[in-house]
């Protein structure tokens, strides 16, 4: 067997032994996920009509009517002073009070008044407000249609410049924008911190523990060594990086209730975007394990190679961030955001999700990271290849 | 054989300078022969039998182990080479079978020759009884066992020892020690560094006492004394290291 195999295979049954690697690299990237999408799913829940909480003044008139109909909750109280104190102790959202006269002013065709009491500091008040507010508009438009027609003056008055709206769909169909901006960081962020944890071990773990120059002085080369230490690593990122995708297919096809607001239109993405997604991983996660290999090198020891990865770290995670909201800016159509690692696995990814690949950006993706893939790993080699790896200690 | 001509490795420090870890050193180890390197801690030993196992560069100075150059030949070198320390770790999570296994596949063993080799360190070092324990979870004279397996797995003809009885216990002691008169027998060369005396006394046909990197006497244990003119070893030693009206 090739040596550098030999080393590879030995480095992953040592790593997958290792009660550490297995739950922070393997386990955990789903298990989060699906924690997050739990989370993420119970919140777009909060927004549901069917949660929403209004208090009114006792009252009943069409308006309270509609909001029954819709299945928001109506709670009556007996005075204004009693609604708010019931916000002020934070157990009422909203408090709605009308006009004594609401429909008959409203029947009249006259202008009526509701007044909305809420603290400006609770999301849940403003979430109770347009409910109350979507309810409310086609009612007005309703009465004013009346009116303007009683008047002989056409309904399209309402709306001197009607707005019409044609989308021209690109990529394709059904595209899920919640995970369009949020699989990407994913991806990118689990294939480096699935080798996090482990690559401080891998070299700088070795010289601590004096396994290092029992290596050494096997007759198989350094290159080799270092070389099947970048591929076990590399097999970690990778394994990290899909638990967290496998995570998402979970959410996805499980048809939870808690999972079903995200997912309307079932998982969005099929073995096409997978397999894109795993073509653009290769050299990404190429590139961090090199990375992560030559700080292990470079380090006296797993402390001082963890503190350095620490700080690596911060530069993965920011242009990883800036991925997620790179869709609200006209940045990722720029040729050159595709020369910015991790920036750009980001944006390759985000496209196939979209279902808009964009051939030559994913050509230049793979090649900027398999580039910087080999740049770490001559680094790595290098540093393995020096006599510091042992006296510097 | 295990040959050395002049052998000097300097190290860059920034607050000492140049530190001459090995300077000048000459020997020539024969195979059957125990081959004692005798000096305290930071005397050299261990950076000279780490440019014998190529794992360091020398700055100046030709040697050869096996036949092959130290620095030309230098897989050569370390594939005639077994090299054992007390600090010889194992792989805590690989059981004492994997980890022989492991290195016999560097060492270029496979097959019916690996598993060959497998079995007569196993029967001879009787590693049965713990064969498939992950080696985080043996003790220590079990651990020495498996390091010496790994050590003799591929069957070189020179074998390196540095202090492999340093922290271990008199019965531990007595087994590696005991490995090491087996290998001479066996013909082997046997470099023997360390600085416990007794074990010198028991153990080498020769021996250089190295000092601040350079060889301070060479001979036999009984020409060191005639030269030192002491019969305590102790003593010996710190007569030819020029240390003994400190100790005194």
């Amino acid at each position: 067997m090739n040596p550098t195999l030999i080393v590879m295979r030995k480095e992953l049954r040592e790593m997958f032994r290792d009660k550490r690697v297995r739950n922070n690299a393997i386990i955990m990237p789903m298990l989060l996920i699906l924690g997050m999408l739990s989370l993420f799913g119970f919140i777009s829940g909060v927004g549901e009509k069917s949660n929403q909480k209004v208090h009114v003044v006792k009252a009943s008139n069409s308006l309270v009517d509609k909001l029954k109909a819709e299945k928001i909750q109506v709670v009556m109280v007996a005075t204004q002073e009693e609604g708010e104190k019931l916000i002020r102790e934070g157990k009422a959202r909203l408090l709605l009070v009308f006009a004594p006269d609401f429909d008959q002013k409203l029947q009249a065709g006259q202008q009526t008044r509701i007044t909305a009491e809420y603290d400006p500091q609770e999301q849940t008040a403003h979430l109770a407000l347009a409910a109350v507010q979507e309810q409310l508009m086609p009612l007005n438009a309703a009465v004013a249609s009346k009116v303007l027609r009683a008047h002989g003056v056409p309904e399209q008055a309402l709306v001197p410049a009607q707005l019409d709206e044609k989308q021209i769909t690109v990529g394709k169909e059904g595209v899920n924008e919640f995970l369009v901006s949020l699989l990407p960081y994913f991806i990118v962020i689990w294939a480096f911190y699935g080798g996090f944890g482990t690559a401080s071990d891998l070299v700088a773990g070795e010289k601590e523990k004096s396994t290092l120059e029992t290596l050494l002085i096997t007759p198989i080369g350094r290159s080799q060594i270092a070389f099947g230490k970048f591929l076990a690593l590399s097999t970690v990122c990778a394994c990290s990086s899909l638990s967290a995708v496998a995570g998402v297919i979970i959410a996805g096809v499980s048809g939870a209730p808690i999972y079903a607001k995200l997912f309307p239109q079932g998982l969005g993405f099929g073995l096409p975007e997978i397999a894109t997604i795993i073509i653009v991983l290769i050299p990404t996660v190429a590139f961090f394990a090199s990375l992560l290999i030559a700080v292990s090198t470079y380090a006296k020891n797993s402390r001082e190679a963890q503190g350095y990865l620490a700080i690596i770290s911060f530069v993965v995670l920011m242009p990883a961030i800036f991925g997620q909201v790179i869709g609200l800016t006209d940045l990722a159509s720029n040729w050159w955001i595709r020369l910015i690692p991790v920036l750009n696995t980001s944006v390759t990814v985000r496209e196939a999700l979209q279902g808009k690949t964009s051939w030559s950006g994913l050509a230049i993706t793979v090649a900027v990271g398999a580039l910087l893939a080999f740049i770490g790993i001559r680094i790595a080699v290098h540093l393995f290849k020096r006599e510091q790896v042992l006296t510097r200690v | 054989m295990v040959r050395t001509q002049g052998i000097k490795k300097y190290f860059e420090d920034p607050k000492k300078g140049v530190v001459k870890a090995v300077d000048d050193v000459s020997f020539t180890a024969e195979p059957g022969q125990i081959f004692g390197l005798l000096g305290v801690n930071g005397a050299g030993k261990t950076t000279l039998l780490r440019i014998l196992s190529t794992v360091l560069v020398p700055t100046a100075g030709s040697a050869e182990v096996a036949g092959f150059d130290v620095v030309k030949d230098s897989a050569k070198v370390r594939a005639s080479i077994g090299f054992m320390s007390n600090s010889t770790a194992l792989y805590g999570r690989l059981t004492a079978r994997e980890m022989i296994e492991y290195f016999g596949r560097l060492y270029g063993l496979e097959g019916a020759r690996l598993k060959e080799r497998m079995d007569y360190v196993i029967k001879e070092l009787q590693l049965n009884e713990f064969l498939d324990r992950l080696c985080d979870k043996l003790s220590t004279g079990e651990k020495q066992r498996v390091s010496i397996a790994r050590t003799i797995l591929h069957d070189p003809p020179v074998l390196f020892f540095d202090e492999p009885t340093a922290g271990l216990d008199v019965v531990t002691s007595q087994t590696v020690m005991a490995f090491i008169e087996g290998a001479r027998k066996e013909g082997k060369t046997v470099i023997f560094s360390t600085h416990i005396m007794t074990e010198v006394d028991r153990l080498c046909d020769h021996v250089v006492v190295i000092h601040n990197g350079t060889i301070r006497a060479e001979g036999t244990v009984e020409q060191l004394r005639a030269q030192s003119g002491e019969t305590n070893l102790e003593r010996v030693f710190l007569q030819l290291v020029g240390e003994l009206r400190v100790a005194v």
